[in-house]
């Protein structure tokens, strides 16, 4: 009897002592930390805040002063490293008349030796530890400001100062910038409303701009949508632009896809591979100027247009409506079929709204 | 010069002076001599000595094999550990050899269109920089999930950058 009771409690003990290891092997360790600090700035005070592994999120009012809200929360399998982690998280602040400045330092007592050390420990390379750093800032709506943040979003409303974002791994979500705006996105997600003046250097991003006014976009393989524009210049890679409304546009563009669903004004268009579709021009643009090579360009006109066009093409698919009247056809270069096409839209007039270049590819000009 | 005349008397009578014999007792002691065995010399053991010696023929190899070994040790042992660095490790060997098949097929167009090389290449190793970056954000090993989501992001990129090139151009 007693032996049997000693194997049962054996085995329990065996079990209990396998299910301990199995927590012991699953638990996390959390830690969460809150404090706020605050800051008396000038009018003249720019406010320079940098993050990283967190939100930082933005909110105005009428005082002279900015407000932080830290939130930290830390989560690791073992209570050592959560320690450690915590040890050498800290926070950067310098506050002067011209300038406040507040940033998340995530390696603080790490030396350099210790991150080479660091490659050899086995702590490395866990995915199980997770940090989480969030800044809820109140500021005044006016103040030049700096955000820059990577692994994080920002959230932002209307802001009424000059800005400048640097962004990575994380999206942008934001109001109206009046006043100059510089974004660089890496990797990143932007959705804008209204942004007068601006300039966006853009590596792998999604874009969405509802109202753009004086826009200058430096893009690479990203998406970019914008509902209204004014004056866009373009230079872009590989890129999907999607344009509702443009009025006035310059654009480079490298295997890169442009589409405008409505076109009013002028257009200076250099495309190498890639495509244009302009699918609603105006009947009263202005000009338009399209050099490409290898591309393929779709421009659709409103059937009561009037202008004169030229359009030469060499090795291009040349395909116009029955609206363009072709006055005159003039081979420049027999060898490379280097031929120029010149007539009009609807009804001749003084001087060509409409000129093209292009090599290989396909060209349609036709009327919606 | 002379030769010298004692020198030429001893060498013409040599076999004269060879007669005299050893003893019987000198051939008895010889004898006995190679009969004795030769005395061990005991040398008291230095187990210090031993010890470095033992020390250095265990922590050398170890040294070597430590800083030799141990990113490979550490990957496999992190591979064995965690998932996602098996799915780091295979995505990035996999686009690796995907986008230089691809960049093989690409750079047979620089012939005809020769700036291709300067602006897919200068893009492929601005990626590159982004991903040095990454790791040095995977070495802080603080929130390494989400860096290495962003590095299967830049290997994918990478990947596609190629793949919207070559679907445009034909050679």
């Amino acid at each position: 009897m007693k032996i049997k009771f000693y194997k049962t409690g054996g085995r329990f003990l065996i079990i209990g002592a396998f299910l301990l290891n199995c927590f012991i092997a699953n638990a996390q360790f959390t830690e969460t930390r809150e404090f706020v600090r605050r800051f008396k700035i000038q009018p003249e005070t720019r406010i320079d805040i940098t993050n990283k592994y967190g939100r930082i999120e933005l909110n105005n009012w009428k005082k002279d002063s900015v407000v932080i809200f830290f939130k930290m929360e830390i989560n690791e399998k073992k209570p050592i490293k959560l320690a450690k982690t915590l040890d050498n998280l800290d926070f950067d602040f310098s506050n002067s008349q011209h300038y406040l400045i507040v940033k998340t330092m995530v390696d603080k007592n790490r030396s350099q030796i210790e991150s080479e050390f660091l490659k050899f420990k086995e702590t490395i390379l866990q995915t199980n530890g997770s940090i989480r750093i969030d800044l809820i800032v109140w500021m005044p709506e006016n103040r030049e400001l700096r955000l820059e943040n990577k692994f994080g979003d920002i959230i932002m409303g209307d802001y009424d100062g000059e800005t400048e974002i640097n962004l990575s791994n994380g999206k942008l979500k934001c109001g109206d910038l009046p006043k100059r705006a510089n974004l660089n996105l890496s990797f990143a997600g932007a959705s804008i409303n209204n942004m007068p003046n601006a300039r966006i250097i853009s590596n792998y991003s999604d874009i969405n701009i509802r109202n753009s006014g004086t826009l200058r976009l430096e893009t690479k393989s990203s998406t970019i949508e914008i509902l209204n524009s004014n004056d866009l210049s373009i230079d872009s890679r590989r890129d999907k632009y999607r344009i509702r409304i443009a009025d006035k546009l310059d654009a480079y563009g490298n295997f890169s896809h442009f589409t405008v669903s409505e076109f009013k004004n002028k257009a200076n268009i250099r495309l190498s591979y890639g495509s244009l579709d302009m699918e609603k021009i105006h009947a009263d643009f202005n000009n338009i100027y399209v050099e490409s090579r290898s591309a393929d360009l779709s421009l659709y006109f409103n059937p009561e247009a009037k202008f004169n066009f030229q359009i030469t093409e060499s090795k291009t698919d040349l395909k116009l409506g029955r609206e363009l009247k072709v006055e005159d056809m003039e081979v420049l270069d027999s060898k490379e079929n280097k031929v120029r096409h010149s007539g009009y839209f609807g009804k001749k007039m003084k001087e060509d709204q409409l000129i093209i270049n292009a090599v290989g590819g396909e060209t349609n000009v036709l009327s919606y | 010069m002379k030769p010298d005349r004692l020198e030429s008397f001893v060498n013409e009578n040599r076999h004269e002076f060879d007669r005299m014999e050893p003893s019987d007792k000198i051939w008895e002691a010889i004898s006995n001599q190679l009969n004795e065995q030769p005395k061990l010399k005991i040398r008291k053991l230095n187990w210090m000595k031993v010890a470095v010696v033992a020390a250095i023929l265990v922590l050398v190899p170890t040294i070597i094999y430590e800083v030799k070994f141990a990113d490979q040790r550490q990957m496999g042992k992190a591979v064995q550990l965690d998932p996602e660095v098996q799915e780091l490790m295979e995505a990035e060997a996999f686009y690796a050899q995907e986008v230089s098949g691809k960049l093989i097929e690409i750079q047979k167009c620089y012939k005809i269109y020769p700036e291709l090389k300067g602006e897919i290449e200068g893009d492929l190793n601005e990626l590159e920089t982004m991903y040095i970056s990454l790791k040095k954000d995977l070495k802080e090993n603080i929130s390494n999930k989400e860096v290495i989501e962003a590095m299967i992001d830049n290997n994918r990129n990478r990947m596609k950058l190629v793949d919207d090139v070559l679907e445009q151009i034909n050679c």
